[in-house]
């Protein structure tokens, strides 16, 4: 009997599924008829199955769903060239353009071939998601001041060499090997001009390359808090580059 | 936000929804993250075993939709399409981070009138809503699930929780039927054993 309650109790999950054959069922339905044994783990099998099934639901509130959405709308997404000419990286955001404005310019090393030949045969290119009213932006936006102010710029040079990234792609994206190209994304930010030398100071401590400085992803998110947190941040705009594994972030600092 | 989970979904705006999100439209999108974050975060919950933690992955799994939408052929419904993300999004949260965070912190606090009362650290206690509501044998079961393995408790959090048949958990999962039958009965029969002392909390409540 002992061997029988082995196999017969080895078989209740999937009798409580109806995940038997018909024959196995009555089996097991005979053995439980007369084996109050085996009759009390069914019975505290289907006890948790039900309890599992009333586990309270929790649901998103309104702060996740911005969260979610903030998020999205930052992600990138691979343009194709359709009509010649290159086109650039947009933005999920409005870009405002400005004479004299912060721009944190965000270069991103990843995998993406910028090769402007795409073609939509590359299930992977896709024209991104532009939206003019999308929400990328921060809350706690200050009207910048007059834009008649020059811009300060801090320019600079040294190319540190890019870091060959891994991507780890669903099967469906065909990546081919590729030189590192540094796509440019602009992500501008906007501080009053007696901000920006503070906000530059706070950069110092990277590498320079070109107009801006070069920042690893991991630091990224803490500087940008950063950023924000200065006085004399008046807001952002564009998004940030997809954080992929290796990939280093560029910051332009301009002033408004 | 108070949401009605609908069984069934609008499947014919559903794929309208797909398709615009697929030409660029974010409000389209946005509608189908409307459609499914509630059952996300749920199912992320239930995997994570906090709210913070699920939070996170469920803002992982929908900007990872958003970037491979175009990868979704219709082969599978959407919504498998959309667990399996998530399943992904879990166990590699999970193998990352090794340990899981519970919702066990709560500080006795007094406030100025001498009043005691429980201070619950928003992002990872639960409210003194679910704290009252949730009897011993939902607690019971919810540690007993975070004790299982992952790939243990992926199968049965499809299965009892969510309510997926077999054959869209094998969808899901990759793995084929006969696989996730006996996954499921060892998930099983291991909860039955992690919940062995508290047997007659469940055969009677």
């Amino acid at each position: 009997m002992k061997k029988d309650c082995e196999l017969i109790q080895n078989q209740l999950s999937s009798y409580i599924d109806g995940m038997l054959t018909v024959e196995e069922s009555e089996t097991v339905r005979k053995h439980l008829a007369v084996c109050s044994e085996c009759q009390k783990e069914h019975d505290f099998m289907c006890a948790i199955v039900k309890k599992a099934k009333d586990l309270p639901v929790i649901c998103a509130d309104d702060a996740l769903h911005k969260a979610i959405m903030q998020r999205v709308l930052q992600t990138k997404k691979p343009v194709v060239k359709r009509f010649g000419g290159r086109k650039l990286w947009q933005t999920a955001s409005a870009l405002v353009g400005a004479a004299a404005v912060l721009v944190i310019s965000i270069i991103s090393f990843n995998s993406l071939p910028s090769h402007p030949d795409l073609t939509i045969e590359n299930p992977a290119m896709v024209t991104p998601v532009t939206d003019a009213s999308a929400n990328g932006k921060p809350t706690g936006e200050v009207t910048p001041k007059t834009r008649a102010l020059p811009a300060q710029e801090t320019t600079v040079t040294a190319q540190t060499t890019p870091e060959e990234p891994v991507y780890e792609e669903p099967s469906s994206y065909a990546r081919t090997p590729r030189n590192i190209e540094a796509e440019e994304k602009t992500l501008i930010f906007y501080f009053a001009p007696d901000a920006v030398l503070e906000a530059a100071e706070k950069l110092s401590a990277y590498t320079k390359d070109g107009e801006g400085y070069l920042i690893p992803t991991e630091e990224l998110d803490a500087v940008l808090v950063q950023l924000k947190a200065q006085n004399g941040y008046l807001r952002n705009e564009g998004e940030f580059a997809e954080q992929t594994e290796k990939t280093n972030v560029k910051l332009v600092l301009k002033a408004e | 936000m108070a949401f009605i989970q609908k069984k069934v979904v609008n499947t014919v705006s559903e794929s309208e929804y797909i398709r615009l999100s697929l030409e660029g439209d974010t409000a389209a999108f946005e509608k189908l993250v409307l459609l499914y974050e509630n059952k996300i975060l749920n199912y992320c919950y239930r995997m994570l075993g906090n709210r913070a933690d699920a939070e996170d992955a469920t803002q992982e799994v929908f900007v990872k939709l958003f970037r491979f939408l175009e990868s979704y052929t219709g082969q599978s419904a959407f919504s498998t399409w959309l667990f399996k993300i998530a399943s992904n999004v879990c166990l590699d949260y999970l193998r990352k981070h090794k340990r899981l965070r519970t919702e066990t912190v709560s500080l006795h606090q007094q406030n100025d009138e001498g009043d005691e009362f429980l201070l619950n650290i928003k992002s990872d206690a639960p409210t003194p809503y679910e704290t009252a509501q949730k009897n011993e044998a939902q607690r019971a079961l919810e540690t007993a699930l975070l004790n299982l393995g992952e790939e243990q408790r992926l199968v049965i959090v499809l299965r009892d929780v969510e309510g997926l048949s077999y054959e869209e958990i094998s969808r899901i999962t990759g793995l084929n039927e006969g696989t996730v039958k006996s996954r499921i009965n060892r998930a099983r029969r291991a909860l039955k054993k992690l919940l062995e002392k508290d047997r007659e909390l469940f055969l009677f409540s």
